[in-house]
């Protein structure tokens, strides 16, 4: 058993070898709002068929997590965050910074829709069983802000961490509702259907995207920024669910 | 009528015990053997610890186990002091004795009570709110005998009760032990490979060597002409019955003896090691020794380290010496001689040549 | 008089590596406490709140889990059933889960529409989600396992001699499990207790993914820390610093001789 040790750390180590960019190949660094980890990644793949020798690495999260790295000096080349609050507190170590896609929130209800929601009305019922964000985080504020325009007061059961765990909980069916974004709803597929917010009432939600100052691809930056708010862009953005920036 | 008869066959891997034991009401039988020969198998089988593979147990007329029947240790009422005494160590002493009474159903207050009075029974009084924590070896063993005792079972069990402790507290133990086993009422069986606890505490002797049972009889019986190696070697000790005489002892064999002590009995038993005696080619003067006789050199042994001559005279005597003293006094088969040994090492105890 | 060797250094230098590598976060952690606002930070209504709820659901957590847990592991070190080695691995799975993957099947097992909890619902209306019962539940999946592993070894090591001469004074076989054993194995009963204890209050993955969180109900310590550094990172380390200290008390305390002596007197092994 003992011979075969150097074997075995050969082989876990030389894949760590590998991706250390060895070839001359150049990564892109890009941090992106988890909700917009299904356009992004077909960006991505787009980015990297355009560029040869270029790799893309995206890496997802909730988008205060993200800025916070950023702050501590995390070497990221391009930043979409999914509020613009997030990017105004990292403003100093952004340039370029423009909006690119804005989305809504919708009601998400299980399949089914076992508790018969038709309005954002229905969810101040007894015993209908809410989950939104918390208030702390981007998508509890817009949802705070939807029902303070529908001027309805609402009692959830729970207070997620992030949009992601509010859609878990309705797609599993232990919540009666969601407040989620549209995008969400979008991706979800068949365990969640969608009820619509009116427009009158919806708070708009607005994604702004920025190359990261320290960035060693100076160019190569730009170019994603530039590919995200082309037609490509849009489109793989509309497929998400995503609408275009709304003009204010 | 016997109270407990034992007929017990354990089969363990390749070890098979077996052997038979009775002991009647108030009678000591002694189990002895060497090492691996079935002692512990058997005591653990009497007291439900081992299951028997074939045989017979019965108590008082109940069968605790046969064929068709085997009862739990709890059921069968054998109170067992073991070699570890195996105090609670969580509890003091007072509610370690009390453990038998509590456990059969007494209130904790009667409990107490019943420990107590055991406790003054067997002179521990004294011990009753410490900790086994605090106690010296000869204090535990007394507590583990209360303890056994308070449950007022139908027979007791020892198992090399005195093994475990430094030769002071075995001493003082193994005369405590003595004292209150005289007065019990109820069979009891004692496993050791001490000699003095195999000829002088008990009634009866079980000799048990591989498995099997080699010679049964009284100490005194088993003494006089051992029929295995392993009772020989066990009886590498000079044992004498005798009778009282003021403060000394005149031998059933012939001589007299001033021993250590001299009970308040008539018939005693009085033992001396091999090499507490010594060996003296003319007669020592004065000097304290004060049993001093002639004998003549019958036979040398030579043994691991010293040499045992058995030698005729009033009384007989082994005694062991180094071979340079041996070769020193040019000791061989034929040679008088004469003994001597000092009275703090001779022990004498009340009991009967068998 | 024995001699003193001196520490070997192959154990000394990693040793402190390792102490410091553990300790400096913490200090680093009271380095950075909001102290002079700490009184304000901690009296808010969601300070107690969480706090209160922690400590509720961390003891009963522990409470079930020896009740539980003692009874396992004793099955774990003493049973003769074929399938112990199985049921070890189960009962020990927690220990290796992530616990988001824990709560997740919880929720299959017991969420409004699990395997168990469907049932619930439709018979008796009780739904377990989001309640506290929730947050407790999640606690002792998590932390039990604790308690078993280390009740278990002691267990399996305890020497039958004590129970065999309980046998013979004629103590039933659950007398002798409560008179003898336990007895005999308590300092690691406190041990795994403890340690389950801790466990259960620093819980998050299993807790918010099966019981939500909402201020009061749902919204332990852990949730709490987490929710505060995403708003107020002033506020989450007044927070943390309280959990931090509240462990180290009872993890030290559960050490201390003075504790045991008055319980184990003069008998301890």
């Amino acid at each position: 058993m003992r011979k075969y040790v150097p074997a075995l750390m050969a082989a876990l180590l030389l894949p760590l070898l590998a991706g250390c960019g060895g070839n001359g190949d150049k990564t892109l660094t890009v941090f992106a709002a988890a909700s917009l980890q299904g356009p992004f990644t077909q960006l991505a793949k787009q980015f990297e068929s355009e560029h040869k020798g270029v790799e893309v690495e995206l890496s997802f999260g909730a988008s205060n997590d993200l800025a916070a790295q950023i702050q501590q000096g995390a070497p990221a080349d391009v930043i979409a965050t999914a509020s613009t609050k997030t990017m105004d507190q990292i403003a100093a170590d952004v340039t370029d910074r423009s909006d690119f896609a804005s989305n809504t929130m919708e009601v998400a209800v299980p399949a089914g829709n076992p508790a018969h929601i038709r309005s954002l009305a229905d969810l101040t019922r007894k015993g209908v069983k809410l989950a939104v964000c918390q208030a702390a985080v981007p998508c509890g504020v817009v949802a705070a802000q939807v029902f303070a325009n529908a001027k309805l007061t609402v009692h959830p059961v729970t207070q997620e961490v992030d949009v992601k765990s509010v859609l878990t909980k309705v797609s599993l069916g232990e919540v009666d509702a969601g407040i989620v974004y549209v995008s969400d709803v979008k991706t979800a597929g068949p365990k969640v259907t969608g009820i619509i917010i009116p427009a009158a009432v919806n708070a708009v939600t607005t994604y702004p995207v920025a190359v990261v100052s320290k960035t060693a691809e100076k160019s190569l930056a730009a170019d994603f920024v530039t590919l995200v708010k082309a037609a490509a862009g849009r489109r793989a953005l509309a497929a998400g669910g995503f609408a275009p920036p709304s003009r204010s | 009528m016997n109270a407990l008869v034992v007929d017990a066959v354990v089969r363990r891997g390749a070890f098979t015990l077996e052997a038979q034991v009775s002991a009647g009401p108030g009678q000591r039988v002694g189990v002895v053997g060497p090492n691996g020969s079935g002692k512990s198998t058997l005591l653990r089988a009497i007291a439900g610890l081992e299951t028997l593979s074939s045989g017979r147990i019965t108590l008082s007329g109940r069968t605790l186990a046969d064929r068709s029947v085997d009862l739990p240790p709890q059921q069968r009422n054998i109170g067992v002091v073991f070699q570890d005494s195996r105090l609670f160590r969580h509890l003091d002493v007072r509610d370690n004795v009390a453990f038998g009474p509590r456990s059969r159903g007494r209130s904790r207050k009667e409990a107490r009570a019943i420990a107590d009075e055991w406790l003054e029974r067997l002179e521990a009084a004294d011990l009753a709110d410490r900790r086994p924590g605090e106690l010296s070896g000869g204090q535990i063993q007394r507590v583990a005998l209360a303890r056994a005792l308070a449950q007022q079972p139908q027979a007791l069990l020892l198992d090399e009760p005195t093994a475990a402790l430094d030769a002071g507290a075995r001493v003082e133990v193994r005369a405590e032990l003595r004292r209150h086993l005289a007065g019990l009422e109820i069979p009891a069986v004692i496993v050791t490979h001490d000699p003095i606890e195999a000829l002088a505490m008990t009634d009866r002797l079980v000799v048990l060597e591989s498995g099997r049972v080699a010679q049964t009889g009284t100490p005194h019986e088993i003494a006089a002409r051992p029929l295995t190696s392993y009772v020989a070697r066990l009886l590498g000790l000079n044992l004498y019955a005798g009778r009282v005489a003021g403060d000394r002892v005149l031998l059933d064999a012939g001589g007299e003896l001033v021993p250590r002590a001299v009970p308040a009995t008539d018939h005693v038993l009085v033992t001396i090691p091999p090499a507490a005696i010594a060996v003296h080619l003319r007669r020592p003067e004065g000097s304290s020794p004060r049993n001093v006789w002639s004998a003549r050199v019958v036979a040398l042994e030579p043994g691991r380290e010293s040499v045992r001559l058995r030698l005729r005279g009033a009384p007989d005597a082994m005694v062991d010496l180094t071979p340079t003293a041996v070769a020193t006094l040019g000791l061989v088969p034929g040679v008088d001689v004469w003994l001597s040994v000092k009275a703090s090492e001779t022990d004498c105890y009340a009991g009967e040549a068998g | 008089m024995s001699r003193r060797e001196p520490a070997p250094l192959l154990l000394v230098v990693p040793a402190a590596i390792a102490a410091l590598f553990l300790v400096l976060p913490l200090v680093a952690l009271v380095v950075r406490a909001p102290w002079h606002d700490l009184g304000r930070l901690l009296t808010t209504t969601q300070a107690v709140q969480a706090l209160r709820l922690s400590l509720l659901t961390a003891t009963a957590a522990t409470l079930i889990a020896v009740v539980l847990g003692v009874p396992l592991a004793w099955l774990l070190a003493r049973g003769r059933l074929p399938g112990t080695r199985l049921l070890r691995g189960a009962s020990t799975l927690p220990l290796v889960m992530p616990p988001v993957v824990g709560g997740v099947a919880l929720l299959y097992a017991f969420g409004r529409m699990g395997l168990v909890g469907r049932y619930l619902d439709l018979w008796f209306g009780i739904t377990i989600p989001f309640t506290s019962v929730a947050v407790v539940m999640a606690e002792t999946f998590v932390a039990m396992p604790f308690l078993v592993v280390t009740l278990e070894g002691a267990l399996r090591g305890a020497d039958s001699g004590g129970e065999e001469a309980a046998a013979t004074l004629g103590a039933s076989p659950l007398r002798i499990f409560f008179a003898v054993t336990l007895p005999a194995v308590r300092p690691a009963l406190v041990a795994g207790a403890v340690l389950c204890w801790a466990r259960a209050l620093g819980e998050f993955g299993a807790t918010i993914t099966f019981a939500g969180s909402f201020a009061g109900s749902t919204r332990t310590m852990p949730i709490a820390i987490y929710l505060a550094m995403i708003g107020d990172p002033q506020s989450g380390t007044a927070l943390a610093l309280v959990m931090l200290i509240v462990s180290l008390v009872v993890l030290v305390l559960h050490r201390e001789r003075w504790w045991y002596a008055g319980v184990l007197r003069g008998g301890g092994r």
